[in-house]
């Protein structure tokens, strides 16, 4: 097999940064990815992008940690490069604060983000409300210039891209050798994973451009992060919700909960209003099945179900993905040659 | 009650709202002017970044460093006002860089959330060995100073666009105390050898993805002569200049290089920023703030002036607790006056 053909379905950031990974692993494969939506409307459009992970309760966090300081790793090295504002990848600092003290009070990448530290007594002076906080540094993936910048790259490396709505991933079967899976909440219906559910969050988009720090209320329903041009307010997380529409209601309540934490973004500017549907699992599916019909075999890598913490794994995960296509490729090339014999 | 202000810069108006907050009820007959020949975008005070944080060392001034906290606490409790945009205030954390271990600063417990960096953090800016991170206050000068400027119309104080040549000139028109406000020219009105121009020049550039400042510093060549990149609402300072003794006010190319190559060389992303504008502007440097009352005699009469100049780079830094302590010195002002008012035997 001198150039496997790998298709990647998706183009949010799962999406792209796995099928940048492959290239970088496999140079002599060709990479082709196939997407019904490119950026600005993807579901990692919407997200803020924020480095501070999402927890899955079924996978050991051992593995969470490792990819979590993977990604960190590679944007810090970014954001401290001349590309750092074509890539929209920028440090932030602020505050995750409680209104009760957490069970855990130094979560597991507390050493990965910059300068982690509990807040003083005259911090949590400015959230009455609140009785413990946690002040760091972290790095922020604006969207949409991390996804026009991931799609430069691979332009570079010659993959192509494509709109195209895949229906089933057999129908690749015959233009490609591997399929890799980064659909997101598109998963459930792809390939039937009743496991995947989405949680529909719903953010605004402000001008407040005085607004130069985080703040996150640890119960990850209330936040205010500054991006390059806006500050993203957030939010909600209704379990199970699909719908794409904005709420009126929700709105007032997302602004009203900002103002409360930061009253200047009363004056905000250019309000908009995005919702996504987070593709929430248990666990990241991240593995490889083989669909087989008729003696044919279509190896898939699945990469999906990253929640709340898309941006947070995305670059440890599409590694781990690379990686599962590398042994694909090595099981298929050891199988036809074997079948030369 | 006739008082004159003389400056429009931050030290004059915010001396001119302190003074009219705390003796407008309790003084029915003060009428509070302001004179000036630049007003808000044109003093130096526009120029400034905006940046609460004051020098490295107070050399003992502990009077100062007082002025300074009584600032940061004042500005902190108005964060959450409605005015806080308004003013210009806002939260902002960031980075002080060296190239050697230093002592901790006089403002260390002022600030929110002071530490060292760690090692990972200093990996940003290779070249620096050791420093600090802090959450300080900005304070934008080309929005405080028009704000100052509504207060105090609305509080019926007026206004007055002349240059004015000497403090007698105020006192022959019925002026009973003049504060001196007048930052770099104080000169003009009395000579004062002490008072030297410390001349800044900054670029002013669009990177809107920068959110912290970054002030780096060497030891040998003095404050701000090191790069610096200070992010504002509407655009990010970088600067790094620091002339003694130069008075000239036009742009340097060669500053503009020096300027230049050395925020590009902490940030790489900066050479993608957008320049929008660049300006020079002289700091009123002095040993030591010049605040104090002096007597002035005119004929058979005692005049008064109040002098607040000299606040060098850190006059936003402390500029409300200078007001407060002008205030004082009026208090004193007008207690005497009255003292001198009543009749003997009334007191009885």
């Amino acid at each position: 097999m001198a150039s496997p053909k790998v298709a990647v379905v998706g183009a949010g950031v799962i999406g792209l940064s796995t099928a940048l990974c492959i290239t970088e692993t496999c140079p002599s494969c060709s990479v082709t990815v196939l997407s019904d939506q490119f950026s600005p409307n993807t579901t990692s459009d919407v997200a803020a992008g924020m480095l501070i992970p999402h927890t899955y309760p079924d996978t050991p966090i051992h593995r969470q940690k490792q990819w979590f300081k993977e990604t960190f790793t590679y944007l810090f090295a970014i954001s401290n490069s001349a590309e750092a504002s074509e890539a929209g990848i920028h440090l932030v600092s602020g505050w995750q604060i409680f209104k009760s003290t957490p069970k855990e009070e130094l979560p597991f990448w507390s050493d990965i983000v910059l300068g982690f530290r509990p807040m003083s007594e005259t911090e949590l002076q400015k959230f009455p409300q609140h009785r413990f906080g946690q002040a760091f540094t972290t790095l922020k993936c604006d969207c949409p210039p991390y996804l026009l910048w991931l799609e430069k790259r691979l332009k570079a490396t010659g993959t192509q891209m494509y709109t195209r709505k895949v229906a089933d991933l057999w129908e690749l079967h015959s233009e490609y050798d591997i399929v890799v899976n980064c659909t997101g909440i598109g998963a459930q219906q792809l390939v039937g994973d009743k496991q995947l559910f989405p949680v529909r969050g719903q953010v605004l988009k402000v001008y407040a451009p005085w607004v130069k720090q985080f703040i996150r209320d640890g119960d990850g329903l209330t936040y205010i992060y500054p991006g390059i041009h806006k500050v993203t307010l957030g939010g909600t997380r209704e379990k199970g919700i699909w719908s794409l529409s904005p709420d009126a209601y929700t709105t007032r309540d997302i602004f009203d909960r900002c103002c409360s934490l930061e009253p200047s973004l009363q004056a905000a500017q250019d309000i908009k209003v995005k919702v996504g549907l987070r593709p929430s699992r248990q666990c990241v599916r991240l593995q490889t099945e083989v669909l087989s019909q008729g003696g044919v075999k279509l190896p898939v890598v699945h990469n999906y179900g990253h929640g709340a913490g898309g941006f947070s794994v995305h670059r440890g995960t599409a590694k781990e993905a690379a990686h599962l296509v590398e042994v694909c490729i090595s099981a298929l090339q050891g199988s036809s040659s074997r079948a030369k014999l | 009650m006739r008082v004159a202000v003389i400056g429009a810069g931050v030290i004059g108006l915010s001396s001119a709202l302190c003074i009219h907050e705390q003796f407008h009820s309790l003084e029915p007959s003060l009428e509070l002017e302001v004179y000036a020949d630049h007003f808000t975008p044109h003093t130096t005070s526009d120029g400034a970044a905006g940046l609460w944080q004051p020098y490295l060392s107070d050399h003992g001034n502990l009077q100062e460093t007082l002025w300074n906290k009584e600032t940061f606490d004042y500005l902190l409790g108005h964060l959450h006002s409605p005015a806080a945009k308004e003013m210009g205030l806002f939260l902002i954390s960031g980075y002080n860089l060296f190239t050697e271990p230093v002592p901790d600063p006089s403002w260390k417990n002022i600030v929110l959330g002071f530490r060292n960096l760690t090692p990972k953090e200093l990996e940003l800016f290779p070249g620096y060995s050791y420093g600090w991170f802090n959450t300080a206050l900005m304070l934008e000068g080309r929005r405080y100073l028009p704000w100052l400027t509504n207060r105090l119309t609305q509080r019926g104080v007026k206004f007055f666009h002349k240059k004015v040549e000497s403090f007698q000139e105020l006192f022959s028109q019925g002026v009973d105390v003049v504060l001196n406000c007048s930052g770099i020219r104080s000169g003009d009105l009395q000579p004062d050898p002490e008072l030297q121009p410390g001349r800044g020049q900054i670029i002013k550039v669009l990177a809107p993805w920068v959110k912290h400042f970054i002030i780096t510093h060497n030891l040998k060549s003095g404050i701000y002569n090191s790069p610096y990149v200070i992010p504002g609402s509407e655009f990010t300072v970088l600067g790094g200049i620091y002339q003694h003794g130069n008075w000239n006010e036009e742009n340097s190319a060669k500053d503009h290089k020096s300027i230049w190559d050395g925020c590009c060389q902490l940030l790489p992303a900066l050479q993608k920023a957008k320049i929008v504008g660049e300006w020079s502007g002289l700091r009123p440097a002095r040993p030591s703030v010049r605040l104090e009352r002096e007597s002035i005699r005119l004929g058979n009469l005692q005049a008064e002036v109040i002098h607040n100049y000299g606040h060098g780079g850190f006059g936003i830094t402390i500029h409300w607790g200078c007001a407060m302590a002008a205030a004082r010195l009026l208090g004193s002002i007008l207690q005497e006056k009255r003292q001198l008012a009543t009749p003997p035997g009334s007191r009885l």
